[in-house]
């Protein structure tokens, strides 16, 4: 057992319990990356841009 | 991850000089008992391993008590090194944390070596896969003491849960909802030349630096409450020793204690019974209860509207004027009679007469008005008596440190100290942890961001900020998305952690099981912020110190293998709170369970534990670490026997002997004196 493996299925669950399941893959990217402490400050912001950009809140 | 402890090497501290590598790092499963007897400088040098892992800062009374007697530059230092295994496709390093101290200045400077090709670079600078092992509170987990396990156990502590959190990186989704959040400022611009943006970006970012710096003082503050929690656990029993005195003295104290509580339960009883009667305010004042009397009767002489509305029913049946001296035709009676309907209405008079109702049935006295301040007069007798026997005991007390010898005098005001810290501690965490009101959010945020300490006041301040800046620069949809990302993080963290704490529950079950296989009546029932033991129906608070012990290396092996990373546990007295018999056990069992164990010994804890660990087949490491002193040269003179390579390096300081009979048969003179079994 790994984070990874829980934390995917959470998360999986969670992005449809809010209606982001299409967001699902660029969420898991964004936290896996930054936990592995593998990104750039610039991409981090740039990658959190694009994502947020992407989310369709309900009315 | 696979991480070793490689050894350490210390100079001019109160520990010994020595340089020690210990034989077995980079062997799975191994154990290195290092023997010292006490005064050796055990304690210090675990208090400076943990400091080179979780790097924690010294206060310069620290840094003095640090350096050793016989030092006489201004200068120490103590080195941590540490092995990392090959994974990945990474090579293997050596890392080494470095403390170099100043005595004069009273100061400690970390240094890194992040890899032998790298060289030392100033500050605690571990690489970046090893930080997030190396909080507080993960240090604590694999960093112990055998017979101090139980604050992983204690239910008004979060040990557990923070420990899981850091080592399955919930800790760093956190940090990432978090830096979400600071991130926002930056998306929320306006046009350049818009002064109240630019205004309201400039507050929001004096918040969000006020947060950052309550995030390091409050990391700031648990490392000094964790040094300062063991510094208490260590003194504790010996200042209580001292506290209660002698046999005669001790009764004494024991009997006031016990008034002490018996007064204490029957105060707490006499405040409810007096609370109650004094939820009736009447019965507080008799001028009071005068007053109302007299606003009941003036209620009387009230023209009510019910009155008025009687008076011009009356009014259209009776008289042929109107009060106006309009003539009361048929048109001006259904206009009056229109208009009553509409403006005076019955329910008046029956509110009216609820009041007066409530008044005479709370005014009327049902005990004489003397009678309600005995239960004050008696409660306020109580506390006399509790004070009496405070100041009884207290000057007892006093007389027992007055009579201990000077060294017990010393340890005393050590404890005292510590009992100090601990408060100013503990109060300055309460003071960033407290949560703040939603009324108090508007007083809150007009104040300068620097004088605000509780985190949840600044979060929502900054919340609070982050939405107004999104009105201004007609961002809201941004804003939302935001939200709505952080709050399905913080979802998947939480549904995450739970699962994470029932496998890790379940798992450290299995491994408590394999430790003792012919059965053990302890299991672990849950992991929510602490270890919950118990077994089948009933729960129960710690278990015996075997078993205690025993919990600790499940949970923090499991932890370290369920998440993947291989760390060395380090103990303190590993065996000393276990029964012989059990030691045999666990010594077969522990390496098997956990990748590396360092533990520091003193003799009387080999019994059991030595011989089951050299017939377990695992690799172990048998180290003996004495002062050079002349007290101890019958343990020098029998080293002559000792095939030359399993000695260490003599130095004026200490000698170290790698030698397994050497460790098996040496003995420290204070066992061989007294055959206690306990550290002092």
């Amino acid at each position: 057992m790994t984070l990874h493996e829980e934390f995917e299925s959470a998360l999986k669950s969670a992005t449809e319990e809010f209606g982001m399941e299409n967001n699902y893959p660029a969420i898991l990217s964004l936290v896996e990356k930054y936990i592995s402490d593998e990104m750039p400050q610039a991409q981090f912001n740039s990658q959190l841009k694009n994502l947020i950009d992407s989310i369709e809140t309900r009315s | 991850m696979i991480i070793f402890l490689k050894g350490w090497a210390s100079k001019g501290l109160r520990c010994p000089d020595m340089q020690i590598t210990l034989p077995s790092y980079k062997t799975p499963n191994s154990v290195s008992l290092i023997q010292m007897p006490n005064g050796t400088g055990k304690t210090t040098i675990i208090e400076l391993i943990e400091a080179c892992l979780t790097g924690s800062s010294f206060t310069k009374e620290k840094v003095l008590a640090l350096k050793g007697q016989t030092n006489d530059s201004a200068n120490g230092e103590f080195a941590l090194h540490i092995y990392a295994a090959p994974y990945f496709g990474r090579s293997e390093r050596n890392i080494s944390i470095i403390i170099k101290f100043n005595f004069d200045e009273g100061v400690g400077t970390y240094y890194t070596i992040r890899d032998t090709s790298t060289g030392q670079e100033l500050g605690w600078q571990p690489p970046s896969d090893l930080r997030a092992l190396l909080s507080p509170r993960c240090i604590e987990v694999f960093v112990f003491k055998g017979d101090k396990v139980e604050s992983l156990l204690d239910k008004t502590r979060d040990d557990a849960e923070q420990a899981i959190k850091a080592f399955f990186g919930i800790s760093k989704v956190s940090e990432l909802i978090e830096k979400i959040n600071s991130s926002a400022i930056f998306d929320l611009q306006g046009p350049k030349t818009d002064k109240g943006v630019t205004q309201q970006q400039n507050t929001l970012k004096k918040w969000l630096a006020q947060k950052q710096a309550m995030e390091v003082e409050k990391t700031r503050l648990e490392s000094e409450l964790l040094q300062a929690d063991r510094d208490y656990e260590d003194i504790k029993d010996r200042a209580e020793k001292i506290r209660v005195g002698e046999k005669d003295a001790r009764e004494r104290l024991a009997e006031l204690e016990s008034k002490i509580r018996a007064t204490q339960l029957e105060i707490l009883s006499m405040s409810e019974k007096t609370l109650r009667i004094y939820k009736n305010p009447l019965s507080l004042s008799p001028r009071l209860t005068s007053k109302v009397e007299t606003l009941r009767s003036n209620l009387d002489q009230l023209k009510l509207p019910g009155t008025s509305r009687t008076f011009f029913l009356e009014l259209i049946e009776k008289s042929q004027v109107c009060i106006c001296d309009r003539p009361m035709n048929d048109v001006a009676k259904d206009a009056i009679r229109s208009k009553s309907d509409s403006y005076l209405g019955d329910e008046h008079i029956s509110v009216v007469n609820g009041i007066k109702q409530a008044i005479q049935t709370f005014s009327t006295p049902t005990h004489d008005v003397a009678e309600y301040f005995l239960p004050l007069r008696e409660l306020r007798s109580k506390l006399g008596e509790l004070k009496q026997l405070e100041a009884s005991r207290d000057v007892l007390v006093q007389l027992n440190i007055s009579q201990a010898t000077e060294q017990d005098q010393k340890v005393m005001a050590t404890f005292e100290e510590c009992v100090k810290r601990r408060t100013i501690i503990e109060g300055q965490i309460d003071e960033i942890s407290q949560p703040l009101s939603d009324e108090s959010l508007s007083v809150i945020s007009t104040r300068n961001a620097e004088e605000i300490r509780s985190l949840d006041a600044i979060d929502k301040v900054i919340r609070s900020l982050t939405e107004k800046l999104a009105e201004t620069t007609k961002t809201v949809d941004n804003f939302k998305r935001k939200e709505l990302l952080q709050e399905c993080l913080k979802k998947a963290s939480k549904v995450a952690l739970q699962r994470i704490s029932e496998v890790v529950c379940e798992r450290a079950n299995r491994q408590l099981r394999d430790i003792f296989p012919s059965g053990t009546l302890i299991e672990i029932k849950s992991i929510g912020k602490h270890i919950q033991l118990g077994f089948r129906d009933r729960s129960q608070a710690k278990g015996s110190g075997a078993q205690n012990v025993a919990v600790a290396y499940s949970f923090a092996s499991t932890l370290l293998s369920q998440s993947g990373m291989k760390f060395p546990l380090i103990v303190d007295h590993p065996m000393i709170a276990v029964e012989v018999g059990a030691r045999e056990v666990l010594g077969g069992v522990l390496p098997s369970v956990c990748n590396q164990i360092v533990g520091f010994v003193i003799d009387t804890e080999k019994e059991g534990f030595f011989d089951a660990l050299s017939s377990s087949g695992f690799a172990l490491d048998t180290l003996t670490i004495f002062r050079n002193i002349p007290g101890n040269r019958h343990h020098k003179d029998k080293l002559s026997n000792v095939e030359r390579s399993k000695v260490g390096e003599i130095s004026s300081d200490a000698i170290v002997s790698f030698d397994p009979e050497f460790f098996r048969n040496f003995k420290s003179k204070d066992s061989a004196s007294s055959g206690s079994s306990q550290n002092v």
